[in-house]
């Protein structure tokens, strides 16, 4: 007999299509980022851009989905309660990167050539913060103990872009650039930097779920 | 024997009643359907009073030998003090309405045996500390083995659904191992029932209290422990159960309610947190005193009436 019941195994493999689904949109989001800064603001970027939504819009009704079947009593209510929770936490993640994509998007900025290294860099270490979050998503399904260690590098990550963030908007700010396109730079950085932000928030809930199952 | 009938009416309320202590956290949550709560808890009722239910009625013969229709009066009176303290929804335990209308009986029959309800008395207030010393040994024993499993998120709560089924119906034989007694403890002087129908009768009349009214109560008074989270619910309901069942073995009939305040209260202890306010602990007070004591006079007026 298989430990855990048919409801568990509906929502967990729901579950693993919803994180799927969240990759995919990281993912583009990435690719998307990095043609925009090569290529600027494309037709083929606003493509990837409705392509990141569609995965977003899917990760969402999966999570509403999975939802529904918790509040149908799949799992005890302290460890419903938790998952739910989780899920909010981890969904405003794809959120972030597709915010940042529609804003990238609609602003369509001219990057001045000595910012674009530091804002691949920027994507690169936000999208690593994603990876992490994710590795601990599946080790708690697997672990729930490790995730403790895991963690950590996720708010390493975070202060990491925070420290590129400062310093790209400090050189936006020391440019000759008009105030205006400043003040549309600096958003554009933040919103980048609001990946890490969440996948760090996410990370607390984790220890949270991982904690209270110590005994 | 048309007298049992007081003591089915009696076994049906107990039932009812106390399905809530052994599954109401299972149940309210609704991690188990009532109806498999409902058939494991009247099997095990069944089987904790055929298999250890004697050593409580032997309790009460020795307390007080009783005529039949005297039986009938102690049977009538808890029931109804039960009835009427739910109705007015005061605590109330069973055991203490019985034993309050067996003094009654006693003293008004010139029959009684002070020592035996020294013993019993002493048995209540061991009742709370013992569900609260279990609670707080097992909280860390439990604890530790758990933690050596390294479950995931699912295992965890899959284990948990499991123990607690597992628990509710160690608790279901406890329980008619325990209070049995208290149904049809009294009908087992000369000439009534043998022990063996006693416990048969006895613990039919809970299994159907259980099937037929244990719902309604579950679904409230199961809320209560609900508000603990699952590992602490199977911690309480595991100490309530062995306590009651020590006690069913040493033959006094105890309250599985008190039990099970005693093991929120250990479960508070250990966690550093206040589980049990001033009027729980008030509750209990009132179910020493309080419940036997109404059974006591009802008895004592019904009696002068005849």
């Amino acid at each position: 007999m298989t430990i855990f019941s048919k409801k568990q195994i509906e929502v967990k493999q729901m579950i693993d299509t919803y994180l799927d689904k969240v990759d995919s949109c990281i993912r583009q989001f990435r690719d998307s980022m990095m043609r925009f800064l090569v290529n600027g603001c494309t037709r083929e970027f606003i493509w990837d851009v409705e392509k990141a939504h569609k995965f977003e819009s899917e990760a969402d009704d999966l999570r509403r989905k999975i939802q529904m079947t918790l509040y149908g009593k799949a799992l005890l209510p302290d460890s419903r309660g938790d998952l739910l929770t989780l899920l909010e936490f981890y969904d405003r993640i794809p959120s972030a990167a597709e915010d940042a994509l529609f804003l990238t998007r609609i602003l369509c900025l001219d990057i001045p050539d000595d910012l674009l290294e530091d804002l691949e860099k920027l994507v690169e270490i936000n999208v690593e913060a994603y990876r992490l979050i994710r590795e601990c998503m599946n080790t708690l399904f697997e672990n729930p103990h490790e995730t403790l260690y895991q963690t950590r590098g996720v708010d390493a990550k975070e202060s990491e872009s925070d420290r590129l963030e400062r310093s790209i908007i400090e050189r936006v700010f020391k440019s000759d650039m008009a105030t205006g396109k400043m003040m549309l730079l600096k958003e554009l950085v933040q919103t980048i930097g609001q990946i890490s932000n969440r996948a760090e928030n996410t990370a607390d809930r984790i220890s949270i779920v991982a904690i209270k199952r110590q005994i | 024997m048309w007298q049992i009938v007081s003591a089915v009416f009696l076994g049906w309320s107990l039932g009812a009643n106390h399905t809530a202590n052994v599954f109401g956290t299972a149940v309210a949550s609704r991690m188990i359907r009532f109806w498999t709560a409902a058939i494991v808890c009247a099997v095990f009722v069944l089987l904790g009073a055929l298999l250890q239910g004697q050593a409580g009625m032997a309790t009460y013969r020795a307390m007080a030998g009783v005529s039949l229709n005297a039986a009938f009066l102690v049977a009538l009176c808890s029931a109804l003090t039960i009835t009427l303290m739910t109705y007015l929804k005061f605590p109330v335990s069973v055991s203490q309405a019985v034993v309050g209308s067996l003094v009654s009986i006693g003293l008004l029959e010139g029959n009684f045996h002070w020592e035996v309800l020294v013993k019993v008395v002493i048995c209540w207030v061991g009742t709370p500390l013992g569900g609260m010393i279990f609670a707080i040994i097992l909280y860390f024993l439990v604890g530790k083995f758990m933690n050596g499993l390294s479950l995931n998120l699912f295992q965890h709560d899959r284990y948990l659904r499991w123990c607690l089924m597992v628990v509710g119906g160690y608790g279901a034989y406890a329980l008619g191992a325990n209070n049995v007694a208290n149904v049809t403890g009294t009908f087992t002087g000369p000439g009534m029932l043998t022990p063996f129908q006693a416990c048969l009768i006895g613990g039919l009349s809970i299994g159907f209290g259980v099937l037929t009214y244990g719902k309604k109560v579950i679904m409230t008074v199961g809320k209560e422990i609900v508000r603990l989270d699952g590992y602490t619910a199977f911690i309480v309901i595991l100490a309530e159960a062995i306590t009651v069942h020590i006690y069913a073995g040493i033959g006094v009939p105890v309250s599985t309610s008190q039990a099970v305040v005693g093991g929120v209260m250990g479960i508070g202890l250990v966690k550093g947190v206040s589980t049990v306010n001033l009027k729980r602990l008030y509750q209990v007070f009132y179910a020493w005193v309080g419940t036997p004591a109404i059974s006591f006079f009802l008895l004592y007026l019904m009696f002068s009436r005849v």
